[in-house]
């Protein structure tokens, strides 16, 4: 492999640093613009054709559904929901989650429905505290009441899980544009209108974040705050908290229910895949190294937190990154500092002015130490998309064609040879093997290009 | 398992208030924040995935050596990815290794790359005595740690943690 050139390419020129934003504006916009299943539903039936009238919300009369990237941005400047940031990639919406700047691990309860198949299963503890059906219902109908008092509402639908086998059709109802910013980054966002057809859930989350639980005592609660999950209702409702990590780990939580029932293992850790399709995870808290170490040259990224273990490999759970922001610069974390741009999403991050810019000041902790930036997964220069898995998992019966593909798109210089050639000898596969309801398109082929080199040498010092 | 189980790892000063030195912690399955079945369940399934596919398993030091904190340093990252590629080169299969007779690892004596020094915590620590008892207060740690898991899950792994 020719490391020479690809550290070469990556190291900006003059004329590159100059157009910064531009370049990396330009590199995400095919997958920026390519997702685009928007929404927006008018009148009295608006929350029925959302799907939302079956869980009790009839208020709203507009419903913002999956909004795209661009309409996303302007939903949050138009309501004032935070600030904008002039980082040096690109422009970044900032916003402020108010009390909590963290996830709130004590306010997290699991509806114990007695001698159900989860009242059997669940680990009953300090890390998944019980309350009663009755709570949730009484939880369950502020959180609804509280929707059906507003005139508009933002419902997403995502998929949790890379593998089409063990994924999980996930809808979250928000308040606020910049919430359904947030798990438009972090979770599977869908291809097209066809994926979305029929869409079923197998959980939905109500988040209403204004409304606290003012009867906490009386329910036997510990404060305002409620993340409270029904497992077998396939509902979750929040209350009182803005922190976006409640959407994301509370998913994951579930993942580790529903994954180990079918055999399959979730695991929290990072992973990436060599040419030979050789994947290595990295277990690990917080702070221990699994983003940093994940980030090879040499492999390609498939995540860098949550991802699940099945017959077909290793595969990542989420469409997006969450990272630290505590003193991040460029010379230590190159790929995070660099995915912050157009569409990355900063939150608890201070703002200074100079001149008549307000930039991002990452060593500010006067907030919270716990700032964070949330990005999709193409802000990443190498990363294994869906349709990259959905392939290894196809050319498993196939693996000497693979291997010569995949060691074939690794090598820079066979890269334009590769484009021609594996489109010729892969598609009439790819639609002989494919089930009907994915349709094979350019971009599936032309994502083997994203196994490539990634910028090297972050340092956590 | 018996490592998967336990999740050593350190809080790292200011992850969380009142933290201001890393701090020796335990976490199941190195996310037990977010695991809804017994840790054992995961362990078991991790155990079933790696016999089926032969999957290697090392640990990698991240944290701190040559002294406790204050006195030694953090693994530079340097030295870190050349431990993790001579694992994914496959080099780590070529070399000679020692063993840690309380932890029972298997240590590498060299690697392509990274300072002989380093691998042995042994050899890397300034003070012999402050670092065999270091090693043993935390072998206890393990030890108390592990205690919850005895006679939980198909396999019993306790005896495949430290030895004193």
């Amino acid at each position: 492999m020719n490391r020479d050139f690809h550290q070469a390419s990556l190291k900006p020129t003059k004329q590159q640093t100059r157009n910064k934003s531009a370049a990396v504006a330009e590199v995400c916009l095919p997958e920026r613009e390519e997702y685009n299943v928007s929404k927006t539903l008018i009148g009295p039936n608006a929350c029925k054709e959302a799907g939302i009238e079956n869980l009790g919300i009839t208020g709203p009369t507009t419903i913002y559904k999956n909004l795209t990237f661009q309409q996303l941005f302007e939903h949050e400047v138009a309501n004032n929901e935070g600030k904008v940031a002039n980082c040096e990639y690109g422009d970044t919406f900032t916003v402020d989650t108010g009390r909590f700047t963290g996830r709130s691990p004590k306010d997290k309860w699991m509806v114990k429905n007695v001698g159900s198949e989860s009242d059997r299963h669940l680990d009953w503890g300090d890390i998944n505290q019980p309350t009663t059906p009755e709570v949730f219902k009484e939880l369950y109908e502020k959180a609804v009441a509280s929707f059906n008092k507003k005139d508009k509402a933002y419902v997403f639908d995502c998929f949790c899980g890379a593998n089409p086998k063990s994924r999980r059709k996930i809808r979250f109802v928000h308040e606020m544009a910049w919430q359904q910013h947030f798990v438009t980054n972090m979770f599977i966002r869908p291809s097209d209108e066809i994926e979305l057809e029929g869409f079923e859930p197998d959980f939905t989350v109500i988040n209403a974040c204004s409304q606290v639980d003012e009867e906490y005592k009386k329910h036997n609660l510990r404060s305002e705050v409620a993340v409270v999950f029904n497992i077998e209702e396939k509902k979750a409702v929040i209350l009182g908290t803005w922190y976006g990590g409640e959407n994301k780990k509370g998913i994951f939580s579930l993942m580790n229910y529903w994954l180990p029932l079918e055999g399959d293992l979730p695991m929290h850790c990072s992973a990436n895949v060599g040419r030979r399709g050789d994947s290595a995870l990295f277990f690990g808290l917080s702070g221990t190294g699994k983003t940093t170490l994940s980030a090879d040259p040499h492999r390609a990224l498939i995540g860098d937190d949550e991802h699940g273990w099945d017959k077909d490999g290793i595969f990542n759970f989420e469409g997006g990154c969450y990272a630290k922001t505590i003193d991040l610069t460029e010379e230590k974390e190159p790929d995070i500092y660099r995915a912050i741009h157009k569409d990355a999403l900063l939150e608890n991050v201070a703002l200074k002015p100079v001149g008549e810019k307000l930039v991002p000041d990452y060593h500010d902790t006067t907030k919270t130490e716990n700032g964070r930036v949330s990005y999709p997964v193409f802000h990443i220069d190498g990363y294994v998309s869906k349709e990259i898995f959905w392939l290894f998992t196809l050319f498993k019966t196939l693996p000497k064609i693979f291997d010569l593909i995949v060691n074939l798109s690794i090598r820079s210089k066979w890269q334009v040879i590769l484009r021609t050639f594996s489109f010729s000898l892969v598609t009439p596969l790819v639609f002989y093997l494919l089930s009907a309801n994915y349709h094979p398109s350019k971009r599936c082929i032309i994502s083997y290009q994203d196994i490539r080199l990634k910028s090297p040498e972050p340092s956590w010092e | 398992m018996y490592h998967f189980l336990s999740g050593y790892t350190a809080k790292v000063a200011g992850t969380e208030l009142g933290i201001t030195e890393p701090v020796a912690s335990f976490s199941a399955c190195f996310g037990a924040a977010f695991l809804t079945h017994h840790p054992t369940v995961y362990a078991d399934l991790l155990a079933e995935k790696m016999e089926t596919y032969g999957s290697d398993c090392y640990l990698v030091n991240t944290g701190w050596t040559g002294g406790a904190y204050g006195v030694g340093h953090r693994m530079s990252i340097k030295a870190t990815r050349a431990c993790v590629n001579a694992i994914l080169d496959g080099d780590i299969k070529n070399v000679e290794f020692e063993r840690d007779e309380i932890f029972g690892f298997e240590i590498p004596k060299t690697l392509p790359g990274v300072d002989s020094h380093l691998l042995n915590p042994k050899n890397a620590w300034a003070d012999h005595a402050e670092y065999e008892a270091t090693k043993n207060r935390l072998a206890q740690m393990y030890i108390k740690n592990f205690k919850k898991y005895e006679g939980r899950g198909s396999t019993d792994y306790t005896k495949f943690g430290p030895q004193i």
